[in-house]
């Protein structure tokens, strides 16, 4: 452009300087109270006031949930224990019962290896290693296997066990089946309905406009009261699908009307100009969906989004009202029925919330990870 | 004579009530290199977004390599095959490597093995002096680089036209810059610009 930038590129490369290696701010422990907790002022007086906090109130939880706690299973010795130490022996005499539900004592185990490979491909599948081909036929196999396992009859046919039918079936395998295959059938149907909303076609937009309004409009648990209870009514006599099958619809046809407006708010924040080099490289719709839009779109709402099969998780919890007895739901069946432990429930509820409490966090931490995984900058 | 690559005739588009284009009447022959001149909002822009229907024109006639754009999205994909597009603001794919963004066409749309695109990608990527970033995501780069390998992506489709919205590395200092010796021997058939 202007001929004096040749002489100052010269000048600027004859004193070129070679490169270092950057500064080690890496700092002991010492270090960072000082600069962490005592820091300023205002640090030192909140460092003292959640230390006088802690000093305050850790003793008496330590005393209370573990001192003069009694973790054998002996109702009485719970009874003299009550107010000062917490009674983990209503857990140690139910926790078959609140991790099963109503599902056949001496048949457990089946529940128990379902849940265990249930888990075992959850994990797997979260993990980059095992993205590929053999995934798929390990879950199709490892779903057919849970199936069999619970009920002891796939499809119709009996696989050698007593049959067990699906309104026996209960505990942490029931949340653990509902909320995965809810969240894996809501996961695509909403971002078919998230895509169907920004059609062009107004026939398109105006069903899927139509189905987010209708299923946000109502409370979840209604929507599986009358998948338990109105749709049978409406079916010709014989026909009706399984009560499980019933209400993993409604779980899965609530929860992706809420997941397709997470995930059109991230369709929202790609720009035109996105659009515009994907079709001028040639690019289809249904191309530059995939392999354009969706990849960024998904990849700013990954917290929604896990903030969305957090909250499934947890409204498993609902079916209860509908007579299927899942984690939560096997818990009250078992420390209700029983006079012996029924003061107890507040230990059973907390055993119950540190299964609940493990799998969300999993889940928080794995959307972390995600997040790391998709940004490029 | 020889028949033109690019053909306008009376070519009129609005948005709403501004007549942006009027009674454009245009060709251009295989190998001519044209720049097209305006103040902002003039519509050249506009000019070039028409030839591979990023905008559409709502009287006369549009013909490209032969085939007149019109409401079929077959239409415009055939053309858009044949016309490069390099972006004022470049447009690259911001969560695919600079390799992936330039192979992605070749593979979904040109049905090119992965290897060969791979291959042919670097070729492009070497001709613009980039080559060593291939495996860097695009806002890794600064700005010059993913120009560059916006060129390169567009070039990966072997268009027989090359479009360039406000190009502005002509006003580089240096016009010896690596990607303006590259652009200078290309051999294509015709090369457009606004700016």
């Amino acid at each position: 452009m202007s001929p004096s930038s040749t002489p100052d590129c010269a000048h600027a490369a004859a004193a070129l300087v070679p490169p270092r290696s950057a500064p080690n701010h890496a700092r002991g422990l010492r270090q960072w109270i000082r600069t962490e907790l005592l820091g300023s002022p205002m640090n030192v007086g909140v460092t003292l006031l959640m230390t006088a906090l802690l000093v305050w109130q850790l003793p008496g939880w330590v005393s209370w949930s573990m001192v003069n706690a009694v973790v054998q299973p002996d109702a009485d010795a719970c009874q003299t224990a009550r107010g000062l130490g917490a009674c983990w022996g209503v857990v140690s005499e139910k926790y078959r019962l609140i991790l099963f539900g109503r599902y056949p004592f001496a048949e457990q185990w089946r529940p128990l290896v379902a849940t265990l490979g249930l888990l075992v491909l959850l994990v797997a599948s979260c993990m980059r290693q095992c993205w590929h081909r053999g995934l798929v036929v390990a879950w199709i196999l490892g779903l057919c296997g849970f199936f069999g396992l619970m009920g002891g009859r796939l499809l119709g046919f009996s696989v050698g066990l007593t049959p067990v039918s699906t309104d026996q079936w209960g505990g942490f395998p029931l949340t653990l089946m509902l909320s995965t295959l809810s969240i894996a059938c809501a996961f695509p149907l909403a971002v078919l309905v998230a895509l169907g909303r920004r059609s062009d076609w107004p026939l398109v937009r105006a069903v899927c406009i139509t189905y987010i309004e209708l299923v946000r409009g109502v409370p979840l648990i209604s929507v599986l009261f009358m998948a338990s209870f109105m749709f049978p009514l409406l079916m010709p006599p014989g026909t009706t699908p399984d009560v499980l099958l019933r209400v993993l619809a409604g779980i899965t046809l609530f929860s992706a009307a809420y997941l397709a407006e997470i995930i059109r708010g991230g369709l929202q924040a790609i720009p035109r100009g996105q659009l515009e080099a994907a079709a001028s490289l040639g690019l289809g719709y249904w191309a530059t969906q995939r392999l354009v839009v969706l990849p960024q779109a998904l990849a700013h709402v990954v917290p929604g989004i896990m903030n969305n099969f957090i909250a499934i998780f947890k409204d498993t919890s609902l079916v209860t009202i509908v007579s299927l007895y899942e984690l939560s739901g096997a818990m009250g069946l078992a420390v209700n029925g029983d006079p012996n432990w029924r003061p107890f429930k507040l230990e059973a509820y907390l055993f119950i919330t540190l299964i609940y409490f493990v799998c969300c966090f999993a889940m928080s931490r794995y959307s972390l990870w995600v997040e790391r995984q998709v940004t490029h900058r | 004579m020889t028949t033109p690559i690019i053909q306008f005739e009376q070519v009129n588009k609005w948005f709403d009530q501004f007549h942006v284009l009027r009674d454009i009447n245009l060709s251009v022959t295989a190998g001519e290199r044209i720049v097209i001149c305006g103040p902002s909002g003039s519509g050249k822009s506009t000019l070039i977004r028409c030839i591979n229907r990023l905008e559409e024109h709502q009287q006369g006639r549009i013909t490209v390599t032969g085939v007149e754009l019109r409401d079929d999205t077959r239409s415009t994909e055939a053309v858009r095959r044949q016309v490069g597009m390099v972006f004022q603001q470049f447009n690259l794919f911001p969560h695919l490597t600079v390799l992936e963004n330039l192979t992605l066409s070749p593979i979904w749309v040109g049905k090119v093995k992965p290897d060969e695109a791979q291959e042919r990608a670097m070729q492009q990527l070497q001709r613009v002096r980039i080559a060593e970033q291939a495996h860097k995501y695009p806002l890794q780069l600064s700005g010059g680089q993913q120009q560059r390998v916006a060129i390169a992506r567009a070039l990966c489709l072997t268009p027989q036209i090359m479009l360039f919205d406000e190009p502005t590395w002509w006003n580089w200092p240096n016009k010896a810059s690596p990607c303006c010796a590259s652009l200078t021997k290309w051999d294509l058939h015709a090369r457009w610009q606004t700016g």
